[in-house]
């Protein structure tokens, strides 16, 4: 992380760690939109920083996404954030307030005729509570960046395993907003959608993962059993070793990701793939090790790890689970075409 | 903490490209002349010549002062020759422990008459080391050393032996870890390294033979030898302290995950053949896992640049680094045709004994450089676990 990045994460840790308490997320779990905490965001500009003239970079607003993993933070700030880039991107207006994405990875979901939206999104996070979705769809072959407001959709309500909204859109015909429709700019599709989110939730994920370590190591130096601190044990040391190193695997990842699209690289795409491989898979172990270091406290609602790790839980499938990743990967390496493998490994 | 979660790799240095380009040419030139075929294994192959020729192109001691035959070039250019030379499986053997670690050992600690005498000679590929660690009972438990130095009139009187030392029967120096006071209640106090020349009367070397069946690793017996004074390195009794540089030097590259590589690149072979979506997410798994360890090692070789020590990061590089060279034996094993056959020891790697080879020389990647569970023991620590 550069300089920059630290002082973005330095006023976003401060700002997560007042607002986005678990009474927070509990409520907000609850049905309850986290009003106070969505303001403070707003009124950082932290919506606003994936947007071409924000003055911050890729990695200030990677490094604000970890913040609010580190406090499971229960709002659409990801998609906010990418929303507000698709649309500025696009020369698009979007409304003021929470926004959300509508990542589809492939052509064929979305379509418009006669600025008309059909077709069907799934799992659109949080979309009962904001403003507008962003989306890429196709008109005729033309990749289009569309605004579309939820009340015109017909919206089956869905959570995923933390509780976080999870909402299935269905268009048919549906208007868009006014000034809602633009061609896509170049090199901008649902792949790049799908990418940028991966690589945004990943960001989140780090952080929830951080926490969760924070939360064990702290854990395991005060609970005794057997007359000492259960972290004086060597099981549990090499557990939470085994869970450092997952967490610093999956932070390089992010980073190594973020600095190839910052700079347009070639490779960025496989970076970001191998970044989300990595990072979802390592959500797996990363839960299971606090919940073995928690014991059965780990298991309550009271006790906040599980704010961590029912989110890591989740957001590992969320823009393409480690599988998904992995086959995409395996595929462009396996091209026959692809070449000799060191360079493709060892690029730039 | 921090450590964990930022370990950022840094972005390579102008003429990062230029210098890969060169060295690939190198290369391919070098095993054209030379006739060498890669090996996985950097400690395995054993060639005078083409160290020399490294040498000479000044890849070796590249990060040194000039004054000490370096090219006083950045550690993350000194990366890229690494993990160029470990992808090439270039016969590195001769050189690779000296260039790692003894170098720098020397740099760091001993005098500029040990420098300017012993540094361009290793530069220049001429100059090998052995590591003189481990003992019969004293392995990870390293400060159990009973190898004993003792002040004599003309310098010190060495008891003791050493195990494990690859290459002591074709090397020139040793850099040996001996008892020279009492441990104190830490058990650290009271060790000294010494610069042992391998030709000293009374240094037996006997050879020990590996899982292979290959002579590779060796029993040194020092038989009251008498080095001179000046062969002390660094101060007497700070032993602790510049083994543990040492051994960060040890752990910090790049080799610690590319055990396997060989195999990986035969494996990706067979799956293109296969092209089934189960070869493709366990390629494409492998992949996304050696791209983040090459991330942590970039990150390891921007602290040793930047002068920060690098010991916690190398022990999470090389504990992961080790489970992935077994996640790639795993994947090979169901791709590539077998079951494996027990290469010809002696023999040089090639394709068809890529896998048995591997699965038999998996087990000491592991643990030379210290075992997966003093990493992480020394990570737990970090955590503030202890």
């Amino acid at each position: 992380m550069n300089s920059g990045g630290e002082l973005a994460a330095a006023a976003a840790e401060r700002l997560f760690a007042d607002l986005a308490t678990p009474a927070i997320a509990r409520a907000a779990e609850q049905g309850q939109w986290p009003s106070r905490l969505w303001q403070a965001v707003q009124d950082a500009g932290f919506g606003n920083a994936l947007e071409a003239d924000s003055g911050v970079s890729l990695s200030e607003a990677l490094a604000i996404m970890r913040a609010a993993g580190r406090h499971a933070a229960p709002i659409p700030l990801a998609e906010t954030m990418l929303a507000r880039a698709l649309a500025a991107g696009a020369g698009l207006m979007p409304p003021d307030g929470p926004l959300t994405i509508g990542v589809t990875g492939k052509p064929g979901s979305l379509s418009v005729e006669n600025r008309l939206l059909s077709g069907g999104l799934t799992r659109v996070p949080f979309a009962r509570h904001v403003k507008a979705v962003a989306a890429v769809a196709r008109s005729g072959d033309q990749a289009v960046i569309v605004l579309v407001s939820v009340e015109v959709a017909r919206l089956v309500p869905g959570r995923n395993l933390a509780g976080e909204p999870r909402d299935d859109l269905g268009f048919e015909k549906s208007e868009l907003l006014a000034g809602g429709f633009a061609m896509a700019p170049r090199g901008t599709d649902e792949a790049w959608l799908l990418r940028m989110a991966a690589l945004l939730r990943g960001a989140q994920m780090v952080g929830a993962m951080e926490a969760a370590l924070a939360m064990s190591v702290r854990y395991a130096n005060e609970r005794s059993q057997f007359g000492r601190p259960i972290g004086r044990f060597q099981a549990i040391q090499h557990q939470l070793a085994a869970l450092g190193g997952e967490v610093a695997a999956s932070a390089a990842m992010i980073d190594a990701a973020a600095e190839a699209v910052s700079v347009e690289a070639m490779h960025a795409p496989r970076a970001v793939a191998a970044a989300k491989a990595r990072v979802s898979e390592a959500a797996g172990h990363a839960a299971t090790i606090a919940h073995r270091v928690h014991g059965a406290i780990g298991f309550t609602q009271e006790y906040a790890v599980q704010g961590l790790t029912r989110r890591l839980l989740s957001w590992r499938d969320e823009f393409g689970a480690e599988a998904d990743w992995q086959r995409h990967l395996g595929r462009d390496i396996l091209r026959p075409e692809a070449g000799a493998v060191w360079p493709l490994l060892s690029a730039p | 903490m921090t450590t964990f979660a930022n370990l950022t790799p840094p972005k390579l240095p102008e003429g990062s490209a230029r210098l890969r380009e060169d060295l690939r040419a190198f290369l391919a030139e070098s095993r054209r002349a030379l006739g060498w075929t890669p090996n996985s294994n950097f400690i395995g192959v054993f060639s005078a010549e083409f160290s020399r020729a490294l040498g000479a192109r000044g890849y070796i001691g590249l990060t040194w002062p000039k004054d000490y035959g370096g090219q006083a070039r950045s550690a993350l250019e000194r990366y890229i020759v690494t993990e160029e030379l470990l992808a090439a499986g270039a016969p590195c053997a001769a050189h690779w422990v000296a260039d790692r670690q003894s170098g720098p050992l020397l740099l760091r600690f001993g005098t500029d008459a040990q420098r300017r005498d012993i540094l361009p000679r290793i530069a220049r590929g001429e100059c090998y080391f052995s590591i003189g660690m481990s003992e019969p009972d004293a392995g990870s438990d390293l400060a159990a050393v009973r190898t004993r130095a003792i002040r004599t009139v003309q310098g010190w009187r060495i008891d003791g032996a050493k195990v494990w030392t690859s290459n002591a029967h074709v090397n020139h120096y040793a850099i040996v870890l001996c008892r020279t006071g009492p441990a104190g209640e830490s058990r650290h106090e009271g060790l000294s390294q010494f610069l042992v020349d391998l030709k000293t009367d009374g240094v037996r070397v006997n050879p020990i033979l590996n899982l292979l069946g290959d002579h590779e690793f060796n029993e040194m017996v020092f038989d009251g030898i008498e080095i001179p004074a000046d062969r002390l390195i660094g101060n007497e009794g700070e032993g602790w302290n510049q083994v543990r540089s040492e051994l960060a030097f040890e752990r910090s590259g790049p080799e610690r995950f590319f055990g396997t590589f060989h195999l990986l690149l035969a494996t990706v072979e067979a799956a293109r053949e296969r092209g089934d979506g189960a070869a493709e997410r366990a390629i494409g798994r492998l992949v996304a896992h050696f791209l983040s360890l090459r991330s942590l090692s970039l990150a390891v070789a921007g602290m040793l640049q930047d002068g920060r020590d690098p010991g916690v990061a190398a022990a999470l590089v090389k504990d992961l680094g080790a489970r992935f060279e077994l996640d790639v034996l795993e994947v090979a094993r169901d791709l590539l045709p077998g079951p494996p056959s027990r290469p010809e020891p002696g023999a040089a790697e090639n394709l068809d004994d890529a896998l048995g080879r591997a699965i038999l020389q998996v087990p000491s990647y592991s643990l030379r450089g210290g075992t997966p569970e003093i990493m992480r023991s020394i990570i737990a620590r970090e955590l503030g676990l202890r």
